[in-house]
């Protein structure tokens, strides 16, 4: 017998939207948040590993974050009356002149559920622009996003904008054509491969 | 006049080019001419694969002098590929749209002015990969034969679908192939997605000197057994 959170991870897995809510609805009146946060989680996770793999396509993607995001609109409002609010802020966007957000949306979603403050500044998003955000929010990481390599080294002009500001925020950087070695190379604070090991990089960047 | 007159050179190109090169098959000495799946810079390792099982083959069949590659950084998808038997020859760009429009300044440019661009040329409409009724309707059918019996399910995934290409909002369509049809049938991709539709000047010169070894600094020459790796951001690639 299928339990309830497993209902939620399947959910999503199938991008169920409905389902998700539903099951979401249920969970609050029984489960503590973190489990509730846990399947959801879980269900982006097995989403993004088989997209890694060409397993399933963008689409299918798409719909299991709308899954998400439906189960997330029930869940923060129970999680703020639980006092059970984000203790850190990520600003994250997709870097100028690329207009692709699929992933960025993906850690977006999955930095969410692991219970952080995500001001999302959506695509094509100007150096100075992460920088006015990060102030603004006090954010603790700005992650950046690229699907171009026509357009990644444009994270290096976000890099050196927060150093000519003097700003200590950590930056994040991912996307397809991105690897730990150019992380390194423009002087960003950490590189993930993926939306899971983006969150576990956010928590580990803020401990 | 070519810059190499005594040495023999191969092509393996992408699909994208085909058009073009056919219609140009007279200018270039070339000894052999293969052609690689467009479309496949979304998978980049996959891509790799398959241009260094060509390489290889190339090599042993033709044993020619160099072997030019005639695409870009394509997603990385160059990046690593080498050979034992023969040089590399490879344009410094990012990905064909430099190649038509010229040079990788011109498409720098372009993409600078017009963010929104979502680029077209005659080997892309023959691919049928870019957004249109027919790309929508062939996606519909194989969304609907993966979810038989869920109708709602396969809206959601074809509003999905369409969420990819929210952000854009013009088809830039350049060609130097002779294909009135090409620019017809871009057109009405642009009407479907409610796009508005611009025709970009071309340029042939760069394309015709990659085919006719005129291989300036704008061309990387791959020394046997080195790998192409990124280069600087003027540079593109580098060995």
């Amino acid at each position: 017998m299928e339990s309830e959170l497993e209902k939620l991870t399947n959910a999503i897995i199938a991008g169920k939207r409905k389902d998700a809510a539903a099951a979401t609805k249920n969970l609050v009146e029984s489960e503590k948040a973190d489990k509730i946060l846990g399947a959801l989680i879980a269900g982006m996770d097995n989403i993004g590993r088989r997209f890694k793999a060409n397993e399933i396509f963008v689409p299918e993607v798409l719909v299991a974050a709308r899954a998400m995001k439906a189960s997330m609109e029930i869940l923060e409002p129970v999680l703020v009356a639980a006092g059970i609010a984000p203790e850190h802020c990520v600003v994250i966007g997709t870097v100028e002149g690329d207009l692709h957000d699929i992933g960025k949306n993906l850690v977006a979603m999955m930095l969410k559920g692991a219970n952080f403050k995500v001001v999302d500044l959506g695509v094509n998003v100007s150096a100075e622009a992460f920088a006015d955000a990060a102030m603004e929010n006090k954010a603790d990481i700005v992650c950046l996003s690229s699907l171009l390599t026509t357009t990644m080294d444009y994270m290096r002009v976000v890099i050196n904008e927060f150093k000519n500001r003097n700003m200590a925020t950590k930056i994040m950087v991912g996307g397809a054509p991105v690897t730990q070695e150019y992380a390194d190379e423009i002087g960003a604070s950490g590189y993930s491969a993926d939306a899971t090991s983006a969150v576990e990089l956010a928590k580990k960047l803020v401990a | 006049m070519s810059d190499f007159p005594e040495k023999s050179f191969c092509i393996i190109a992408c699909d994208v080019f085909k058009k073009e090169l056919e219609e140009r098959a007279s200018l270039s000495r070339a000894k052999s001419c293969e052609f690689f799946k467009i479309g496949l810079h979304i998978r980049p390792d996959e891509l790799r694969t398959e241009l260094q099982k060509a390489i290889d083959e190339c090599a042993r069949k033709h044993s020619p002098d160099y072997i030019l590659l005639l695409c870009g950084l394509c997603g990385n998808a160059t990046l690593g590929l080498k050979s034992d038997d023969c040089e590399l020859v490879i344009p410094r760009i990012h990905d064909c749209i430099s190649m038509f429009l010229g040079s990788s300044q011109k498409y720098f440019e372009l993409k600078r002015n017009h963010p929104r661009a979502y680029f077209a040329s005659s080997g892309w409409i023959d691919s049928d990969l870019l957004p249109s009724q027919k790309l929508f309707e062939s996606q519909r059918k194989a969304f609907e034969e993966k979810y038989p019996d869920d109708e709602e399910m396969v809206d959601e995934l074809m509003d999905a679908f369409a969420e990819q290409f929210k952000e854009y909002n013009t088809y830039f369509y350049t060609e130097f192939s002779d294909c009135p049809n090409c620019r017809l049938e871009c057109e009405k991709y642009a009407k479907f997605m409610n796009w508005q539709f611009r025709q970009i000047e071309s340029d042939p010169k760069f394309f015709e000197d990659a085919i006719t070894m005129n291989w300036d600094e704008r061309f990387l020459i791959v020394p046997k057994s080195r790998p192409i790796k990124r280069g600087s951001s003027e540079n593109i690639l580098e060995a």
